[in-house]
């Protein structure tokens, strides 16, 4: 490969990296723990009262009462029925208001049979992921700004191949401790991470894009190729499956139980996880019962429409009788959610995820050493400036997050806990971008490590202290997801502080013509006084 | 190489556009490879995307509106004349 050619995909990485690095490491470390998002539910719910489970008969009395008191709710709504791991059944349905945003309306049945319309105050999940996808921006605007993020992070990955393809072989694998040469250690270890999630993270580029802007790489198709609709040809494909109009008819409804029987004999093993109601009530009324088939294959999502008057079978789609299409987008999509595999596949996505997170780190790590003045203690601003930010993001995200999981734990019994939740990871976030450049780069990046460490290090003393489980006894209370919570965030506090004390030994020991360096000043020389505080 | 990686960018994305339309309307017979073919657009303009890199600056620009309005004006002249209908 020319040297030329070499060069100029150099720079689309580099600058790729930039513009889609630190958003790029929010999306991976929060997507690390949305790959547990089913148990970070179950850690945020945890009452020392467990609820009782409820019955499929119950289901149906809790639905009956939500239309009675709540007639708005029988164009749509859906059912959760209640599970092990979520006790209790609940009716949710979205109202849309006028300037297009969403009021949810949450139903529950009491233990005393009285209908409880009090919304479940537990959100760290939701927070987290919606987090994943928008890097913390307001929602839809972070949705399509994440997936142009993702449009420039596949650049970087296809140009960080050719960069890396001419020393292959010489570089497959090798990390040299880079004891002269700071630089060499973070390339090595960036090409490392690199190469050996490269087909996950081209996965993820390309599916994220499909998920976050994929309408608008559609949409031009419907005006320049197609006649007919793309929704009509490709909906049930797709998942998007209009209901029928209402006839205007009152008719009664199939119960639960049956349902959930007639699913069964449709497609055995079948766990249904939602019922979507379309017109309930009405002789036109749909029931769209979701949910998952273990058969083995990538994408286990299946699902049954039925009408509601009296169960009849509308339409059936199970990994099996998908056709090749709805196997290829189910695929990609099972492949980003990691709905296979079971919890083996998902510790996978978890490590890699915070590997992801930390290539993106060490991208801009890289961009800072490469622009290093190794004989001059005057550093460039653009690096302090990148190096600042970098820590301020991306240490300040992870520290945000652990205050998120605080505040959720202490908050649990108040009814803003949702909002407190958000508020601790804004607040930690922005004040750590803030102290990254009030603070010379070294000091200001190993505070927010140890402030890392400290936050995350309290979430089992929350857990003991508050919810009275501390880590040795969620094991004989069976409380996985505490255990699991408990022991991760033990693991990454003690990993933190490590960050944090090398950071620190680097900055009083390592070269000193860095950003990273700052020497305690030499009383017997009585100058240099400032420059850890002003130049670097 | 702001200008280049806007011209990859923003022209990348119709030049991809039009050769996957080109291809669907090739393949009228095949309906079950039509979504495939519409995902497929992510992976085909990073290729596009990047093999324009490999041209002067003017040249990637001409390059790629040339596939554009060739495979969009294609389309179009299949669609009217050749009764392909989808």
């Amino acid at each position: 490969m020319k040297a030329s050619t070499v060069a100029i995909f150099t720079r689309i990485h580099t600058w790729t990296g930039l513009a889609a690095g630190m958003a790029l490491f929010i999306a991976f470390y929060a997507g690390a723990m949305t790959v547990f998002f089913h148990e970070l539910e179950v850690w945020d719910e945890y009452s020392a009262v467990a609820p009782l489970e409820q019955d499929y008969v119950q289901a149906q009395e809790l639905v009956d009462q939500v239309l009675e008191v709540d007639p708005a709710a029988a164009e749509t709504f859906r059912l959760y029925p209640s599970s092990p791991d979520h006790p209790g059944n609940v009716v949710r349905w979205f109202e849309r208001g006028e300037d297009g945003t969403f009021d949810t309306h949450e139903y529950r049945m009491a233990p005393n049979g009285t209908l409880n319309a009090e919304a479940d105050n537990a959100h760290l999940a939701s927070f987290i992921y919606v987090l994943h996808y928008s890097a913390g921006l307001p929602a839809r605007l972070g949705l399509y700004a994440l997936g142009i993020v993702c449009m420039i992070y596949g650049l970087a990955l296809l140009s960080g191949i050719i960069v890396f393809l001419p020393n292959f072989l010489k570089d497959l694998f090798v990390i040299r401790d880079g004891e002269r040469n700071k630089k060499r250690f973070w390339l090595d270890t960036h090409n490392v991470v690199g190469v050996i999630s490269l087909p996950w993270h081209f996965m993820f580029a390309w599916s994220s894009v499909i998920l976050a802007i994929g309408i608008f790489f559609l949409a031009p198709f419907q005006y320049l190729v197609f006649d007919d609709d793309l929704i009509e040809m490709f909906g049930a494909e797709l998942g998007v499956v209009e209901a029928a109009e209402p006839s205007g008819e009152r008719a009664p409804m199939i119960d639960v139980a049956e349902i959930m029987h007639i699913a069964q004999r449709e497609i055995p093993g079948f766990e249904a996880s939602q019922l979507r109601y379309s017109h309930a009530g009405d002789s036109n009324g749909q029931i769209r019962v979701f949910g998952k088939v273990e058969d083995g294959s990538l994408s286990s999502n299946a699902n049954i429409t039925m009408a509601t008057l009296d169960g009849r079978v509308i339409n059936v789609s199970t990994p099996q009788s998908a056709s090749l299409a709805t196997t290829f987008y189910n695929g990609l999509i099972a492949l980003h959610f990691v709905t296979f595999g079971g919890y083996t596949a998902k510790w996978v996505y978890f490590f890699l995820g915070l590997a992801g997170a930390f290539l993106f780190y060490s991208g801009n790590l890289l961009w800072v050493e490469a622009r290093r003045k190794r004989r001059s203690p005057e550093q460039p601003k653009t690096g302090r400036f990148l190096a600042r930010l970098n820590s301020g993001v991306c240490i300040g995200c992870m520290a945000g997050i652990s205050a998120a999981f605080l505040m959720s734990r202490g908050m649990s019994e108040h009814a803003n806990r949702a909002d407190l939740t958000e508020l601790a990871y804004y607040a930690v976030f922005f004040a750590a971008i803030a102290w990254s450049y009030l603070r010379s780069v070294a000091d200001g990046a190993r505070d927010l490590l140890y402030l890392c460490a400290a936050l995350t290090a309290a979430i089992p003393v929350f857990d003991a202290v508050i919810i009275d489980m501390p880590v040795w006894r969620s094991i004989p209370a069976g409380e996985w997801a505490i255990f699991t919570v408990d022991c991760l965030a033990i693991f990454g506090a003690v990993a933190f502080w490590m960050m944090g004390r090398a950071v620190a030994v680097r900055a009083r020991t390592g070269a000193p013509n860095s950003v990273w360096s700052n020497p305690k000043p030499d009383p017997a020389v009585g100058l240099d006084v400032g420059i850890g505080s002003t130049t670097r | 190489m702001l200008s280049r990686s806007l011209i990859a960018f923003l022209l990348g994305l119709p030049a991809a556009m039009a050769v996957i339309g080109l291809y669907l309307i090739a393949t009228p017979a095949l309906p079950e490879l039509r979504l495939p073919a519409l995902l497929m657009i992510f992976p085909l303009w990073i290729g596009i995307a990047g093999a324009s890199y490999m041209l002067p600056t003017r040249k990637a620009a001409a390059v790629l509106i040339a596939i554009s309005l060739g495979g969009f004006g294609l389309i179009q002249v299949l669609k009217n004349m050749g009764g392909v209908s989808l």
